[in-house]
């Protein structure tokens, strides 16, 4: 219209800039010497030409040499480069509330410069455009807002789910919800209501920013009530109220609840699948619940179930391990208490502090009624368990104060597992404590048995000295029955003793060679009725921490055999000092063993030879693999029949009790 | 010669008592039986001290280590030659101190060697 090129300028936001928002009709030449004017560089508001758009006037930029058009504002104070060829006047961009910016136009002063008639055209083409520009800038800075709004919004909901993720505990979980979770909502109050394990009660664990008389910590809400939350937990869906009295619509059965409720209220069901985790309840100033908020409160409620089911799965397995540790440590330590008052002391230390404040064992009438009890017995929370085993009633076991947790019903559980184990360790101890006064009383029996059967032998063998002289050959028969009757007496009592698996030790430094030297000392006679001499050789200095009495029954049982069976030809005896271990080799030239009797015969009641041939129980051997195995060590034998056995015995030279 | 050659036998079974007693006896020892510790020290307080003693371990009212305790306690008694014969196979001359240990049923000959050996 006006036969001019021609640039818009806008101003931004912060009223801070002038950006070039168009231009058209202005060609290269133009712009190169109208630079300041038509370049597309944003101006501050130190640029010259911002003073334009201030004076809310159209100015005519000029050269301070040109004249000036009447009525025309003329800014030649500026001192802005022009090009003598282009004449560049400007209108403000503006509507009765506010500037949006500039409208410059160039044309060429050669052909025809701007007289009054296009200025006021100018006026009016700057007018129209500007409520056009105003409206559309205000339509996008409104949905700049919304923008601006869903954006704080995700940011906020990238922060709960942030959170929700880091935290481990159901604690943690409920204090992101109720404070992240509120504020993403721009909830000013929240509450949170958890299912308890057993599934049939809601119970508040977190309540801020509402009324006291809404809810309080720790108040619980049975499912299968009228209460608003326990109806809407069991519905499922979310229930929006958006007004004070929506709120009140919803909670008219429960009077005073809402009374200082106000504001817009979200009550949200928290389920993963079909199963109910919680309630979170939120509430607003304000709240439209349109469908933008609904889906982010949905997807909130969706991260807070999941997180909450994780921390939950979490705890449950924490306390699952910690349990299970503490019974492994119970029953290690029930495991070593053998005697009563020790697993009456491992068991009270097992349930307190741990389980209960205070516990008292109550054992019945076949333990004395003994009791034994630890910690506070308070008046609360008692609980009462049986203490049985193997179906028998053993006494009761008392818990006061029992910790809240042991409502659960894997706690429970748990607790019964330790009684149980408390049980079988009482029954243990009675079984232990039973068997200890029989091994006592048969021990004093086997000593009175040895002291009486000995006696009268004693007496025997004396009378038979007195009547060597008067009846020699009836004495000499006597005194051999006798003999039999000492070896039977012995073997009988060590039977009793070693069946039984109780061989008492009493180790001292023993001299193995000197020991050898005195059995066979004692068996002089031995030898010289069989024909058969023993040769002894010793290397080193065999000695060690034996049992004397037992070592020296091995060393007469082993040579008293080679006598017997060693076909009156000599018996060497060797004994080796070897670092750890002794050696002995007993080994006769006789009769030898069979090679299938050389299997069983450090077995019970077994002989190589039949008992008509040669007297005795056939235990000889197998006391001396009893002996010998007690003191860790080993027994062999090699044999060829008829040319004679070996029989080693290798002794490690401390018991290895002893070496522990 | 008989007033010697005294052993105080302190044992309570009457049968090996009176036996050995017996015995003894038909070796020319003079033999003084007492049935248990307590009547053995009576009779080693009253001054009769013999050359020997012979001493049972399993008895009733005071046993023979109780008496050996006492014997040894009392320097007039002390180094009175004592032989253990007992029933109890760990009994052994080192651990009771004492200067022979035989078991019962003993060797009758060993145990007459070494009572004489107590006489030279």
């Amino acid at each position: 219209v006006l036969d001019a090129g021609a640039a818009v300028e806008l101003l931004s936001d912060d009223q801070a800039w002038l950006v070039q928002a168009a231009v058209d009709h202005v060609d290269r030449a133009q712009v190169a010497t109208c630079a300041m004017m038509l370049g597309d560089e944003p101006r501050s508001v130190r640029d010259p030409v911002f003073v334009v758009a201030r004076a809310r006037a159209v100015v005519l930029v000029a050269r301070p040499d040109e004249p000036t058009l009447a009525g025309v504002a003329a800014v030649q104070t500026l001192t802005i480069p022009l090009a003598r060829t282009h004449a560049v006047p400007a209108a403000l961009l503006c509507t009765a509330s506010r500037v949006v910016g500039l409208l410059l136009c160039v044309r060429d002063r050669t052909v025809s410069n701007f007289n009054l008639h296009d200025i006021a055209l100018l006026t009016r083409i700057a007018d129209a455009g500007s409520i056009d520009i105003a409206r559309a800038l205000s339509s996008r800075t409104a949905a700049h807002s919304e923008a601006r709004v869903l954006a704080e919004r995700g940011a906020r909901m990238t922060t709960v789910t942030s959170a929700l993720n880091d935290a481990a505990r159901v604690h943690d979980v409920v204090a992101v919800l109720t404070d992240h979770g509120a504020q993403a909502a721009f909830a000013t109050g929240a509450l949170f209501a958890r299912v308890e394990p057993e599934g049939q009660i809601l119970r508040v664990l977190s309540s801020r920013g509402l009324d006291r008389s809404f809810s309080n910590v720790g108040d619980t809400i049975p499912l299968d009530s009228q209460h608003p939350l326990a109806r809407a937990a069991c519905n499922g869906e979310p229930v929006w109220l958006p007004s004070v009295e929506a709120v009140a619509r919803y909670f008219l059965h429960v009077p005073g609840m809402v009374a200082a409720t106000t504001g817009a209220l979200a009550i949200l069901p928290m389920r993963i699948d079909d199963r109910l985790l919680g309630v979170l309840v939120l509430r607003m100033p304000t709240a439209t619940f349109d469908a933008q908020e609904r889906g982010l409160l949905r997807i909130l409620v969706r991260h807070a179930a999941h997180a909450l089911d994780r921390a939950e799965l979490y705890e449950s397995e924490r306390r699952a391990v910690h349990r299970l540790e503490q019974v492994a440590a119970v029953s290690a330590a029930l495991a070593v208490s053998s005697d009563l008052t020790s697993t009456l002391t491992t068991i009270t230390e097992a349930f307190v502090p741990a389980v209960a404040e205070g516990v008292r064992v109550e054992l019945s009438a076949e333990f004395d009624h003994r009791t034994h009890a630890t910690g506070v017995a308070t008046d609360e929370r008692k609980r009462t368990l049986e203490l049985t085993a193997h179906g028998e009633s053993l006494g009761q076991l008392r818990l006061f104060g029992v910790r809240a947790s042991t409502d659960d019903a894997d706690d429970t559980l748990f607790v019964e597992e330790l009684a149980r184990r408390a049980s079988l360790a009482v029954h243990a101890a009675r079984t232990f404590r039973d068997l200890r006064a029989a091994i006592d009383a048969r021990e004093e029996f086997l000593s009175v048995a040895g002291h009486e059967l000995r006696t009268p032998l004693t007496t025997l063998k004396m009378c038979l000295f007195g009547m060597r002289d008067t009846s020699p050959s009836e004495a000499r028969v006597a005194e051999r029955q006798i003999a039999r009757l000492e070896t039977v007496v012995d073997q009988l009592l060590d039977i009793t003793k070693m069946s039984a698996g109780r061989l008492n030790l009493e180790p001292e430094q023993v001299d193995l060679a000197a020991l050898v030297r005195e059995v066979a000392g004692q068996l002089d006679h031995a030898q010289q009725s069989s024909g058969s001499e023993i040769a002894i050789r010793v290397q080193g200095s065999p000695a060690g921490m034996w049992d004397r009495f037992r070592i020296a029954q091995v060393i007469t049982n082993l040579l008293t055999n080679a006598l017997k069976y060693g076909g009156g030809r000599p018996v060497d005896v060797e004994i080796d000092d070897d670092a750890d271990v002794v050696r002995l080799s007993v080994r006769d030239r006789g009769i030898g063993i069979a090679h299938d009797a050389l299997q069983r015969i450090f077995d019970r009641f077994e002989r190589a030879v039949t008992s008509r041939e040669y007297a005795g129980f056939g235990v000889g051997l197998w006391i001396c693999r009893q002996i010998v195995e007690a003191h860790g060590g080993v027994i062999r034998v090699e044999s060829k029949p008829a040319e004679g056995s070996e029989f080693l015995v290798v002794l490690p030279k401390r018991l290895q009790s002893e070496v522990a | 010669v008989s007033i010697v050659r005294t052993i105080l036998l302190v044992e309570d079974d009457r049968d090996v008592a009176e036996t050995l007693a017996g015995l003894l006896a038909r070796f020319d020892y003079s033999v003084r039986v007492a049935r248990d510790g307590q009547k053995a020290l009576g009779v080693l307080r009253a001054g009769e001290l013999p050359r020997l003693i012979l001493l049972d371990l399993m008895m009733p009212n005071m046993d023979g280590y109780r008496f050996r305790n006492s014997q040894v306690e009392d320097p007039r008694f002390a180094e009175i030659p004592t032989i253990v014969i007992t029933a109890d196979p760990r009994a052994t001359k080192e651990k009771l101190g004492v200067a022979a240990c035989f078991r019962k049923p003993f060797d009758v000959e060993a145990l007459l060697a070494e009572i004489a050996r107590h006489f030279c």
